[in-house]
Order: C-alpha cells, then sequence, then structure tokens
C-alpha cells in the first residue's frame, strides 16, 4: 500500500462549483465533503480549490461531476440529463483507420450554458482524462467542436498525411499533417503515437472540413467558445472500454451544464454501433455482503438511501437485494464489493466503531533474523560503525572502481541516474565508496554493513540468469598504519564467536594487495575475503590511508 | 593541609638536607626531575610550608683542551714522564723533535715546573737542557680528574680550579638557582599525603586504610569516545518490526527482482494501467523472463483481468497478455509479499508482514528516494471486515506513538473498500500515515483465498524521518561518517 496510482490534482472555482451543485458551500464544509468523496483538497484560496482525486473517480475531474456528487451527497435535487428529441448524428467510418487508431465514439450536446470558466473546466478534464484512462492520449484521446460549425454527416477516415491540410488550433495558417507534427507544441508532444503509420486518422464533417486530426490537434474553426451552445464530443483510441469511459464522463458533465444528449451512429464497416450506449449497467447488492464487508446492520431501504447520496439509482428486488443501477459516468463499478464501499463512504467511515480482530496468532521473525542479530551485535562490540547503503548501485563502482571486474548484474532498463542502475552482489565497494567520502574526519575508521545483494547466476544454456538474493556482511578500517593481521583478527573473532573456526587460505585478487590477501573458509566451505585493500583501489576512491577490509557472504552457512 | 606525593617528598627531602637545598640537590635526592622541582616548591610555598630564594652557584665546565689534558694528563705531568723515561734530561730540540707538546703546553709546564722546582732550564754544551729536579705531582691533576668524572670543585679546590680556568681547561659560569628554605611550618607539618591511584598493592598490603585518595575536578569534560554502534535508522525499523511481531504478525519476503505477474497482475492492476509503464517500474535485465507460478494461478488470474473469471466481477475487459506478465522488475511495493505469502498459507487465520526495499522511479529529492523502506501488513480470518481493519491501524498507529487518527475513503486497485488512515502528530498536524483496505475478489479468489483479507501499509520512510528528526529522505542512508558517529537517539 503507498502504491503510486497516477493522483490528478483538480482546480475550480468555487462559485462554479456551488452555482452547479445549488447549494451554498463554505470552505470547511466543502473541504470536508470533498474528503468523504475520496478527495484530499491540496489547496484554498479565495475562489480557487484545489483537491487531490483517486483515478477510480473519473467524473470528478472537473467541477460539474464534482458538484453533481456533492449535491446528490448532500441531499440537494439533482436534475436528470436531458436527452434531446433529435435523431441521432451519423458517423462513418472508413476501413483505413482500423491498423491506425480503431475505435470512435461520439455524442452531441445542445443548449449547453458555456463561460470561460466552463471552458477551463472542459479542458483540464480532457487533459485529466488523457493522463489516466488515455494513457497519454495513447489509447483515448477527446475532441470538442461547436457543433454549429461543422455539418453533420461525419467521416473518421485515415489519410496520407500529406493528404492533410488544415489550420490547426491557435495557429493562424494552414499546414500539412506532417508539418502540423513538427510544429505545433501539441504535434511535437504526441506524434510519437501516429508518426510511424503511413496515414495519419482525420475527422471530417459532411464538407470536408477538418474537426481534427486525433489524437493530436482540433482545428482553428471549429473550436469552442464561451458563445458555443451545441457541443460535439468525439473519443478516439486504440481500446474500446476507456474510450467509451471518456466519452460518458466528458458528455455527462456537459449534461450539467445543462446540454441534452444526442446520440451519435457510428457505422463500421462491419457493425454499426449508438453512442454513447443507452444500456445501463446494472449490479446487485444484497444486505449480506453489506453486513459482512461493513459490519453494518442495515435495512436494505437504508441502504438504498445511502447509495442515492452516492449518485446511484437503487430498487428493491427482495427484502434483502437490491438492484443498483450504475450511471454513465461511473467507471469503477466491477463488483458487488464496489457498491458496498460507496455505502461504507455515505455512512461515514468515522462512525463506525473500531475493534481488534480477534484471531489468536502468534508473531515471528523471518529465521534469518537471528544470524543478523548475533553479527550485527558482534561487529559493534569490536568497535565498528554500522553503515547503510543503498542497495543500488552502479558498474562503475562494483567492477571498475573496485577492479573486481566486469559480470552479471541485475541491471535497470531505464535508470534515473547512472549512479542507482544496477542492483549491488557485493557490499565492499560501497563501504569503500563511503570511505572516499569521509577522508576529512578522524581516524581510525572502523565500518561494516550486514545487509542483502542479489547475484545474478547463469541457468544452464539461457542467455540470461537467474536472480539469486544473498545475505553479506562486510567490514573495513582504514587507519594511517594498518596490517593485515588487524583486519584478519575480526574475521577471526567473528566467526569464533559463531563457535565456527575461519581457516584463511592465500587467494590472489586484484581487489587487495598481493600476497596479503585471503580467502575465508568455515566448515570446508568458502564464505569470504580478507586482505588488505590494493593502493590501485584506494586511490580509485579518493581513500588517501590505507584499508584492511573483509566481506563474507553469510547465506552460505545456511544453503 | 592534604599534600601531594610529590609535594610530600620535595618537602621530606628539604627537612633531611638540613632545611635548606637547591634545586639540584632536592632533585638528586628525591629522584624528581629538576623541572618539577620549581612548580612543586610554588605550591608548597602557597601553603606556607616552604620559602623559596634565588642563589647564584657556580658551573665548572671542561674545555675542548681541558678535556684532553684530563685524558692524557696535564702538560707537567706529561713532561714529568717523559724526562724520566729519558734518565731524567731532554734537550729542547728533542722536545721539539718529539712533539709529546705543543709549544704553548710545553710553556705552561715549564712555568709551572719553575714555580714549583720540579723542572730546571740549563744551557749546557751549546744546547738547552730540561732536567726533572723533583718528583713532584701536580696538584692540578686530581681537581681537573674530578672535575671531569662529573664532580663538583670541593671547598678547598677553589683555588686550583682559578689556575685550570687562566689555562684555558675550564670555564667557570656563574648560573642562578631556586633555594628553598623550610619553614617552621613546614617542619611541623604532619601533611597527610593524598595518593593520586590507589594500586593493587595498596589493596593488597592493607596500607589503603592509612591514605587519602585525592579529589579530582570530576566536572571537567572527558575525553570524547568514538565507539561501534548500530544504524540508527536500521534500529528504528527493528523496532517497528517489534510491534508487529508483538501484535502477532509473522515476518514474510519475497524477492527484490520479481515478476509483474506477482508485483501487479495478481493485484489486479491491468496491465494498460499507467503505474505499470516503463517510467514508473524498474523494469530490469539480465534476469530471464517469468511469471514464477502455476499455469492454474496464471490461467485464473487472466480470466479475472479480462472477464471477471468465477469472481463475481466484470473484471478490466481486456485482451491480458502473459509476455507482459513474464517481465522482470524490481519490486515496487510490499504487497507483493502479502500475496505470496497467502498464496502459500490458504489456511485462516492469516496475520504476516513484509518491511522491506522497494524501488520506484521518481525524481531524486529530499523527500523521494528511488529506493525506500516499505511496510506492509495482512490479517485474514472469516470474520474479518472493515471494523477490523480500523482497529488494526489504530493499534498499529498508537504503538507508534499516535494516539489521534481519523480515516478518510481512499483507493488502491486491489482493495475495496480502500481506507486511507491520519494520525495527529503534535507539531506537524495530521500526517497521512497508512493506505489500506479488504482486498478485492478479484485478487482472493485467484489464489484461492475463501476468507476476507485485510492489507495495510505504510512507506516507512516518512515516520522514520519524523522519528530521527531527519528532514531530507536521504539522510537516512547517510554517508557522513561524523553524523553516524555523533547521531544519538533513543
Amino acid at each position: 500500500m503507498g502504491l503510486v496510482v497516477s493522483i490528478p490534482t483538480i482546480t475550480v472555482s468555487i462559485n462554479d462549483l456551488s452555482s452547479l451543485a445549488g447549494a451554498d458551500l463554505p470552505p470547511g464544509k466543502l473541504t470536508e465533503v470533498l474528503s468523504d468523496l475520496k478527495c484530499e483538497v491540496e489547496s484554498l484560496e479565495g475562489d480557487e480549490i484545489t483537491y487531490e482525486v483517486t483515478s477510480d473517480r473519473p467524473d470528478l475531474f472537473s467541477s460539474e461531476g464534482a458538484a453533481r456528487a456533492i449535491a446528490h451527497y448532500l441531499g440537494r435535487p439533482v436534475r436528470e440529463a436531458r436527452h434531446s428529441a433529435l435523431p441521432p448524428l451519423e458517423l462513418r467510418v472508413t476501413p483505413s483507420v482500423a491498423g491506425v487508431r480503431p475505435f470512435i465514439v461520439a455524442a452531441a450536446l445542445r443548449g449547453v450554458t458555456m463561460s470561460a470558466e466552463a471552458i477551463v473546466q472542459i479542458m483540464q478534464l480532457q487533459e485529466k482524462l488523457h493522463n489516466t484512462y488515455g494513457s497519454n492520449r495513447k489509447k483515448a484521446s477527446i475532441g470538442i467542436y461547436d457543433l454549429d460549425t461543422v455539418a453533420p454527416g461525419f467521416v473518421y477516415d485515415a489519410l496520407p498525411p500529406g493528404e492533410i491540410r488544415f489550420i490547426p488550433l491557435e495557429s493562424d495558417r494552414e499546414m500539412s499533417g506532417r508539418e502540423i507534427l513538427e510544429s505545433t507544441p501539441k504535434g511535437r508532444d504526441y506524434a510519437g503515437i501516429i508518426q510511424h503509420f503511413e496515414r495519419y486518422p482525420l475527422l471530417t464533417d459532411s464538407n470536408g472540413r477538418v474537426l481534427s486530426m486525433p489524437p493530436i490537434i482540433n482545428s482553428e474553426d471549429t473550436k469552442v467558445t464561451g458563445e458555443s451552445h451545441n457541443i460535439l464530443v468525439d473519443v478516439t483510441g486504440t481500446e474500446e472500454k476507456a474510450v467509451e469511459v471518456c466519452l460518458n464522463v466528458v458528455a455527462s458533465a456537459l449534461s450539467v451544464r445543462g446540454g441534452a444528449l444526442q446520440r451519435v451512429e457510428v457505422s463500421y464497416p462491419d457493425r454499426v454501433v449508438e453512442t454513447p450506449s443507452a444500456e445501463r449497467q446494472r449490479q446487485r447488492l444484497s444486505q449480506g455482503a453489506v453486513r459482512a464487508v461493513s459490519s453494518l446492520d442495515l435495512t436494505t431501504g437504508e441502504i438504498a438511501g445511502l447509495l442515492r447520496r452516492m449518485g446511484l439509482q437503487p430498487e428493491e428486488v427482495d427484502k434483502s437485494t437490491l438492484e443498483v443501477t450504475i450511471p454513465p459516468y461511473r467507471a469503477d463499478i466491477l463488483h458487488e464489493v464496489d457498491l458496498v464501499e460507496d455505502v461504507v463512504m455515505a455512512y461515514g467511515l468515522n462512525r463506525i466503531e473500531p475493534e481488534l480482530p480477534r484471531a489468536v496468532t502468534t508473531g515471528s521473525r523471518l529465521p534469518s533474523s537471528r544470524l543478523r542479530s548475533r553479527v550485527r551485535d558482534l561487529m559493534v562490540g569490536m568497535g565498528f560503525q554500522e553503515v547503510s547503503t543503498y542497495m543500488l548501485s552502479s558498474r562503475e563502482v562494483l567492477e571498475e572502481r573496485s577492479l573486481m571486474g566486469r559480470r552479471e548484474l541485475v541491471e535497470i532498463v531505464k535508470p534515473v541516474s547512472a549512479e542507482f542502475s544496477v542492483v549491488r552482489d557485493a557490499l565492499l565497494p560501497k563501504l569503500l565508496s563511503f570511505l572516499g567520502c569521509n577522508t576529512h574526519f578522524s581516524y581510525p575508521q572502523k565500518v561494516f554493513e550486514y545487509g542483502d545483494v542479489v547475484e545474478v547466476r547463469a541457468s544452464g544454456a539461457r542467455a540470461e540468469g537467474t536472480a539469486v538474493p544473498r545475505t553479506h556482511v562486510a567490514a573495513a578500517i582504514s587507519d594511517y598504519r594498518l596490517s593485515f593481521e588487524e583486519i584478519q583478527a575480526v574475521a577471526a573473532a567473528l566467526f569464533r564467536n559463531l563457535s565456527m573456526e575461519a581457516v584463511f587460505i592465500p587467494h590472489p585478487s586484484r581487489t587487495f594487495i598481493e600476497g596479503r590477501t585471503a580467502k575465508i573458509t568455515v566448515c570446508g566451505r568458502e564464505v569470504g575475503t580478507v586482505g588488505e585493500v590494493s593502493p590501485e583501489v584506494l586511490v580509485n576512491f579518493g581513500i588517501a590511508c590505507p584499508v584492511g577490509a573483509m566481506e563474507c557472504d553469510l547465506s552460505r552457512l545456511t544453503d | 593541609m592534604s599534600l601531594s606525593q610529590s609535594e610530600a617528598s620535595l618537602l621530606d627531602a628539604l627537612r633531611r638536607l638540613g632545611g635548606k637545598a637547591d634545586a639540584r640537590s632536592v632533585a638528586s635526592s628525591t629522584g624528581l626531575p629538576e623541572s618539577s622541582v620549581f612548580p612543586l616548591s610554588s605550591l608548597l610555598e602557597a601553603k606556607g610550608y616552604v620559602r623559596t630564594s634565588e642563589s647564584m652557584r657556580r658551573v665548572v665546565r671542561l674545555t675542548g683542551e681541558g678535556e684532553y689534558c684530563a685524558e692524557m694528563g696535564l702538560p707537567e705531568t706529561r713532561l714529568a714522564k717523559l724526562l724520566s723515561s729519558r734518565g731524567g734530561e731532554v734537550s729542547m730540540d728533542e722536545l721539539g723533535e718529539l712533539g709529546t707538546l705543543k709549544p704553548k703546553e710545553l710553556q705552561a709546564a715549564l712555568g709551572w715546573g719553575r714555580r714549583t722546582g720540579t723542572f730546571s732550564v740549563e744551557k749546557r754544551g751549546g744546547k738547552t737542557r730540561v732536567a726533572l729536579k723533583a718528583d713532584r705531582a701536580s696538584e692540578l691533576e686530581p681537581v681537573l680528574k674530578k672535575l671531569a668524572a662529573g664532580g663538583e670543585p670541593g671547598a678547598g679546590e677553589w683555588e686550583a680550579v682559578r689556575q685550570l680556568q687562566e689555562r684555558g681547561l675550564v670555564t667557570v659560569d656563574a648560573v642562578k638557582q631556586l633555594v628553598m628554605e623550610v619553614t617552621p611550618d613546614g617542619m611541623a607539618a604532619s601533611g597527610e599525603v593524598a595518593l593520586n591511584v590507589l594500586t593493587s598493592d595498596l589493596l593488597k598490603s592493607g596500607k589503603w586504610r592509612e591514605v587519602r585518595l585525592r579529589p579530582y575536578d570530576v566536572s571537567a569534560s572527558p575525553p570524547s569516545l568514538s565507539i561501534g554502534k548500530k544504524h540508527p535508522y536500521l534500529e528504528f525499523l527493528e523496532e517497528v518490526k517489534e510491534i508487529l511481531i508483538g501484535m502477532g504478525f509473522e515476518e514474510a519476503s519475497s524477492p527484490y527482482v520479481e515478476s509483474e505477474f506477482w508485483n501487479f497482475d495478481v493485484l489486479f492492476q491491468a496491465q494498460d494501467h499507467p503505474a505499470r509503464a516503463v517510467h514508473d517500474s524498474f523494469q530490469v535485465r539480465g534476469v530471464a523472463p517469468s511469471v514464477d507460478a502455476p499455469e492454474a494461478l496464471v490461467r485464473r488470474v487472466k480470466a479475472a483481468h479480462e472477464s471477471g473469471g468465477d469472481t463475481g466481477s466484470r473484471g478490466w475487459g481486456y485482451d491480458w497478455d502473459i509476455e507482459v506478465a513474464r517481465r522482470r522488475l524490481l519490486r515496487t511495493q510490499t504487497t507483493t509479499s502479502s500475496v505470496r505469502y497467502l498464496w502459500a498459507h490458504r489456511e485462516p487465520p492469516v496475520k504476516a508482514f513484509c518491511l522491506s526495499k522497494v524501488f520506484r522511479p521518481d525524481v531524486i529529492d529530499s523527500r523521494h528516494m528511488v529506493e525506500f523502506s516499505q511496510l506492509d501488513g495482512i490479517v485474514g480470518d472469516p470474520s474479518i471486515n472493515v471494523r477490523h481493519l480500523l482497529g488494526v491501524l489504530k493499534e498499529f498507529a498508537s504503538r507508534l506513538g499516535f494516539s489521534e487518527i481519523k480515516f478518510t475513503p481512499g483507493y488502491f486497485p486491489f482493495t475495496e473498500p480502500s481506507i486511507e488512515a491520519y494520525a495527529k502528530h503534535p507539531k506537524l498536524g495530521w500526517i497521512e500515515c497508512l493506505g489500506s483496505g479488504l482486498f478485492r475478489p478479484e485478487v482472493l479468489e485467484p489464489l484461492g483465498i475463501k476468507f476476507p483479507v485485510i492489507a495495510w501499509g505504510i512507506g516507512i520512510d516518512r515516520l522514520a524521518m519524523i522519528r530521527l528528526g531527519v528532514s531530507d529522505i536521504r539522510d537516512l542512508n547517510t554517508s557522513n561518517l561524523d553524523r553516524l558517529r555523533s547521531w544519538g537517539w533513543w
């Protein structure tokens, strides 16, 4: 937990919000209500309020949806979404979009009350949906147009970039498809989504007038202004579900602004779909499920009341079951438990009395923690300061500076910096780095670390290996004068006090001085290395005093 | 008034030397170095036991020439010896040829010889001859030898010294010296001696009963010790683990290098969810891709994602791709450890935790680091519900020292309901503390878990920073040795 789900931040005008909700919302009350609705208020200054909203509630990405949710929650009357009596608009899809950007849905909202603030909100809604459900426009992208500037009988096609020419939003001249990708800010940002295709998507009206080149940019001529009354929304993309969610949320928001919904008939080469779908999602909720999950003993009537406060439409099926109709702008109801959460939210979490679980269990540590405890105590007892370094490191430290040589390591594909680009398979290079940072402090310096590393071991003929976690202890002494015996004595004392005898066998290593390094074996098993660190390695780490060091793989003791 | 051992020693010596002596005599009598006599006498003077004054002392030193003569003999001694060996007489020319005496030395010898009547100089047969007239040793010889051996001139020897000085064989310098005289109080003082150290001998001999130990200035600061110590951040993590053990949780672990299957798919996180994009988790190379799970589990998870499977859910409604699930990454959350634990422990009650490292791409600054510690805990049992979740969160927060806690609804892809808990800190106010919830059926059902499980967790580094008084997350793993050495906390 503490998983980072993309957390959108939404800014709305309190006046706008209040007028849409039909309720007066003093700041304290507003903060409390939003918090009950999973929205954490970040700042409140004058007329502007900014809140964080969880990504499962896209309907709250703008003030329209927020106002509607607040109105329901406070029990204020909420006007039902209006439907236009007009027949559906027509939109034809050509075969060429299939390989480029296959899906499109659309809707028209008639009689919308636009304003400067409404434009700000609808743009914010677009942006937040693009970032989340749209996966930065790749999966879904939204276009919004002034319906009165276009002639219905729309065509969704894909054309060679050279054949595309229109004035993009915020420009004053016509550009070709490729030019738009190269010279407009939105073009440059999102070119990656379509530039490799031979054809770019294009939405035009019955006169051939370009509405937009999805997912890049709308045309300047068809844009929505404060004077627009009738709005057309389209959503194109690579995933049908994502595209539908976006349309539902945007259409619902515009319907809060007074728009009456007019559907669009989308004719693909092989099927015809009316969007947005008139089908309503229905989900059953049982009284038993509510009790089992929340511990609350509520009647179906009480449950229904709570669900209504969350904007849902429950109907009693029998004494203990409700069938709930889910509004189109709610994309988060996958299972009965999702409704239970809404019940709990409306009831109030802080009204539920906490209770500790009754089951009797005994606590325990991982078996490896005993050895860890002993070893750390022994090292401290020998006067060593414990150090904690990061598990992430670099090849420069682990291979080059330490002279330990190139080897297989767990490597991050897209690291944020070279310093943290591989996972350490040894502790000693990190200790040496540590010593290199502390040459101006007093000597002797005695440091140790006990920690996990990850080795990569070849697995048969495969190119890539297996990641094997190991537990190591490493210690280093640095002083103006130093002898091999000093560090060797530490290793010997460590194992003796674990009631094992360490045997030292001469062993060459580029990291240590020739003739002053040994491998440490315990019960016939090689467990580590000890020696005086080579001057070349010391210089590599910027250390100007001799260092005696040891490193042991303690996992070998229990292998 | 008590005296230190050295002071008592000096006072004793003065009394023994007749009540008055110079620094040198006292030093040799007590065995104390001459340099410490002066400060000790000041201390005694301050106590009124001794009166100090200065006097001049003559110091006699041999010159180079004097040392030569001390070794080889004065010129007159050498001349007398030579004359004896030649039958009592030698010509001046011969003397010159022999070179036993330098011209100056000869002069000095003859001068002494004439005065004392030991040598005579005669002219005979055209040659000047020196003859031994009397067998008489130079009275300067013994004095010179005495001085050469480091001795000092005795009372009657100063005339000899003057002569030696005239002859350039010694120098005489006047040097100031300290003279101490015991006062009547000092004579009477029976000053108890206060010792510096209690020794094993004093204890064994019983003499400890007779002596006093000198008081020290115990308010003075002692030297600073450099000691072996555990790391405060690691000790804090141990403390947290102890709390969990005390609450009956079993520690669990899981691999650092994980498969996307366990890290995301089992947790019902859709494969096209932004948190799985290459910039939101650390995908790795060098490790063979693998879901690391049996086929039956993979099938059920796939079904849950695509259509809900047998979980009673609609599912996410997309095509689940096993290739995505096989990808390797560094685990982004310890909840992964919790679900692996559930897979291995399918009978209730279940109570486990994992406190370990997780890895996420981020901008590195004072509040964010790509590698940090996270705690995840689970409780599973047939009767578990939201009430128990609130209870566990409250109890854990209280054991961490937070007595006030509040809850708000939250969202995680793998729990429903989800709850965020905030704890009240005396200075910082409400801090976001814990994320939690009941595992979704889409998570539990594929794992074969037939009872509710609550999951809760926290990015523990934030609390570590508060507890350890650190304002930069990177300081938890500081590379500053001085900081570690001087870091005290409890």
